[in-house]
């Protein structure tokens, strides 16, 4: 259980000897299928819905995926290691209330609480990798019973209720701090009155990460781990602190992400973060799709994430419940991976 | 090295050593019991101790068995909460309509089954990794769900319309023993036999291991892929079926709380193995050890948020104890 893509994965055949422009045009075609439903989508709703296409709803698209895009750039990280992290949504919700008790029961200012927070996932991150690299524990069941604690502990300082201005402490006391303003701008203000900042800062960990896993060697090694350990560690590459690495962005991100949420919402609401995990996961298994890559990519996971949130906003634009809307994430997820591993798989030998 | 150990290291301790990693989770489990025992006077009484076996225990440990099938052919299965879901649904609406129960309850089966067969054309037909497919259908089968329920609305069973058999299933008992504790404990018997003794079992667990392998032997491992998938969606099944007779109700995408429980137990069982291999003794001990756990932090007065961090405490506890037990021997 080491790797969430294993073994049952068909390996990858050309087409090649069946040649031909026809299996050209199928090779391109399934390469930019994603780009190509996305421009459908977006002409279908501009089309259908002309309060679609105004840059307003765009960016708002944009804001609406951003958090889910920069968990998904972290889960892209430990899927190229061939890990798994589960506690990415948790990690997520805890920096919301990390964020909100160290602002609201601490006084501390913006300059002072991010850092911290940011510190805070890295931290979490590493152990994560503590466990998984060093004591061996399968990256399931590491990250899953981080889960559960990390749950669990985010709730105690506060007694299981949620941070805003002016919260009773279980001991009594009454709150005197309150959400540094600066902070809040992370979440609600915009670049020029147009860009949101958190779709700017899920622009520099898109550029930062595609940087970092498709230009560096650090990043060829990250997927030589994926794709075969041993092999890895006897080139000479140290896998351990690979890994340890894919775990602290993986936290520092979720951390971020977390950061962005508590930013736009304006308190510690303790059921943030619910379904963080399976969108992240969703937006980074679609971003195999993208470009026919066949394996983790960050530019693909932004794309999956952009690509649900396109569907998303415009069905709501066009009255569908809220309800489909796990259907149509899921119909995405199922969607895109039969376009990855279904269709290049010749007949059974 | 020969020299080092018999020179240094008396032959008993590590006797001993190799007694405690072999029994890592019996003794993790003995610990906790005690521990409990001593903490709160209600823990050790037979009212409790079956309200362990009858709340904590016997759903939790159908659904981490129907996971163990999934674990075992090396995959895993997100959707068991779906499967509860889905045959819950089709069970109580049945009902609802004046069916009979027990066609109602073969229905329920047989919905729990269409999750396990639409994860098996995923997984052995198109060729999904399972953990990405049963991620698809998890997601898919919570939107089912609520289109079928107009957004969530539960199904309630009037209480004047419960026929006595569907009673019976959840709160009955025979010879004083409830009856979802008596299926449970066919269903995990079933399963140690279908695991262990039976040619099925066997593949499965060597696709566990070695797919490759299996499919050069000749096997059609895809077909027991699929198999191993359709039984994880029947056997979460029955744990729908008695959760809906035990509390009248249907409440949509309910069956989700027992997923993580579920991998919890499993993984829990397969990794203090000596094999390190899914199997369904370890995993029911797996289940007796996060329920004992959830039931007597109830009882020690803590909050419930405290059950979490117990629960995540505990399985970090094992698999120290594990890893390190296990380097020294």
């Amino acid at each position: 259980m080491t790797s969430i893509i294993d073994e049952a994965t068909p390996p990858v055949r050309r087409n090649a000897n069946r040649g031909g422009w026809l299996a050209d045009l199928g090779t391109a075609l399934r390469s930019g299928a994603v780009f190509i439903l996305l421009a459908a989508l977006l002409f279908g709703f501009s089309a259908v819905e002309p309060a679609f296409a105004n840059l307003g709803n765009l960016m708002s698209i944009l804001q609406a995926v951003a958090v889910v895009a920069i968990l998904g750039a972290g889960v892209t990280v430990t899927l190229a290691v061939g890990g798994f992290d589960l506690s990415i949504g948790a990690i997520a919700a805890s920096s919301v209330m990390a964020a909100s008790y160290a602002m609201i029961v601490w006084g501390l200012g913006a300059i002072a609480t991010v850092p911290l927070v940011l510190a805070f996932g890295a931290l979490i991150g590493l152990v994560n990798a503590f466990l998984i690299v060093r004591l061996k524990v399968p990256d399931l069941l590491a990250t899953l019973s981080m889960m559960f604690l990390l749950s669990g502990l985010q709730l105690i300082p506060t007694a299981g209720r949620s941070i805003s201005a002016g919260l009773i402490l279980p001991d009594g006391t009454t709150t005197t701090g309150a959400y540094d303003p600066a902070f809040l701008l992370i979440g609600r203000a915009s670049l020029a009155g147009i860009v949101p900042v958190s779709v700017v800062l899920m622009a520099l960990v898109a550029i930062a990460l595609f940087v970092l896993t498709e230009r560096t060697r650090i990043g060829r090694l990250l997927f030589a781990t994926g794709g075969n350990e041993v092999a890895t560690r006897l080139a000479g590459a140290s896998t351990a602190r690979l890994k340890t690495l894919a775990y602290v962005i993986s936290g520092t991100l979720a951390s971020l992400g977390g950061i962005v949420i508590a930013a736009r919402v304006g308190r510690g609401d303790v059921s943030s973060g619910g379904s963080l995990l399976m969108d992240a996961v969703a937006a980074a298994l679609i971003g195999f799709a993208v470009l026919g890559k066949r394996r983790p990519n960050v530019l693909g996971t932004i794309v999956g994430a952009v690509f649900v949130g396109v569907l998303l906003n415009g069905l709501t634009m066009l009255n569908a419940p809220y309800y489909t809307q796990d259907f149509v994430k899921g119909a995405v997820l199922v969607g895109a991976l039969a376009l990855t591993y279904g269709t290049v798989r010749s007949p059974s030998p | 090295m020969t020299l080092q150990t018999s020179a240094i290291e008396p032959s008993v301790p590590r006797a001993i050593i190799g007694v405690v990693v072999d029994n890592a989770l019996v003794l993790a489990l003995v610990t906790v019991f005690a521990i409990f025992s001593f903490a709160t006077p209600t823990f050790l009484t037979i009212a409790n101790l079956q309200s362990i076996l009858v709340n904590n225990f016997t759903l939790l440990a159908i659904a981490a068995i129907a996971m163990t099938f999934a674990v075992s052919v090396g995959g895993i299965d997100l959707s068991v909460g779906t499967a509860i879901d889905f045959a819950s649904f089709a069970f109580v609406s049945l009902v609802l309509a004046g069916q009979p129960v027990v066609v109602a309850a073969l229905a329920g089966l047989g919905a729990g089954a269409a999750v396990g067969a639409f994860n098996a054309v995923l997984i052995s037909g198109i060729g999904i990794s399972p953990f990405l497919a049963t991620l698809g259908t998890l997601f898919i089968g919570r939107s089912i769900q609520q289109l079928l329920t107009n957004g969530g609305n539960p199904v309630y069973l009037p209480p004047s319309g419960v026929p006595e058999a569907f009673r019976f299933l959840g709160r009955g008992a025979i010879g004083g023993i409830p009856v979802p504790l008596i299926i449970a404990a066919i269903i995990i018997v079933a399963a140690t036999v279908i695991l262990t003794r039976a040619r099925f079992g066997r593949v499965a667990l060597a696709i566990g291991i070695q797919p490759s392998v299996v499919r050069y032997s000749g096997i059609a491992a895809r077909a027991h892929v699929a198999v191993a998938f359709i039984l994880a969606g029947l056997i979460a099944a029955v744990a729908g079926l008695i959760l809906s007779a035990t509390v009248t109700v249907y409440i949509p995408s309910s069956g989700s709380a027992f997923l993580l429980n579920a991998i919890g137990a499993t993984f829990i069982g397969t990794t203090l193995s000596r094999l390190g291999r899914p199997n369904i003794p370890g995993t029911v001990l797996g289940v007796l050890l996060l329920g004992i756990v959830a039931n007597g932090l109830l009882l020690t007065g803590l909050n419930f948020y405290w059950q979490q961090v117990g629960t995540g405490l505990l399985i970090f506890a094992v698999l120290a104890l594990s890893f390190i037990t296990r380097r020294k021997a």
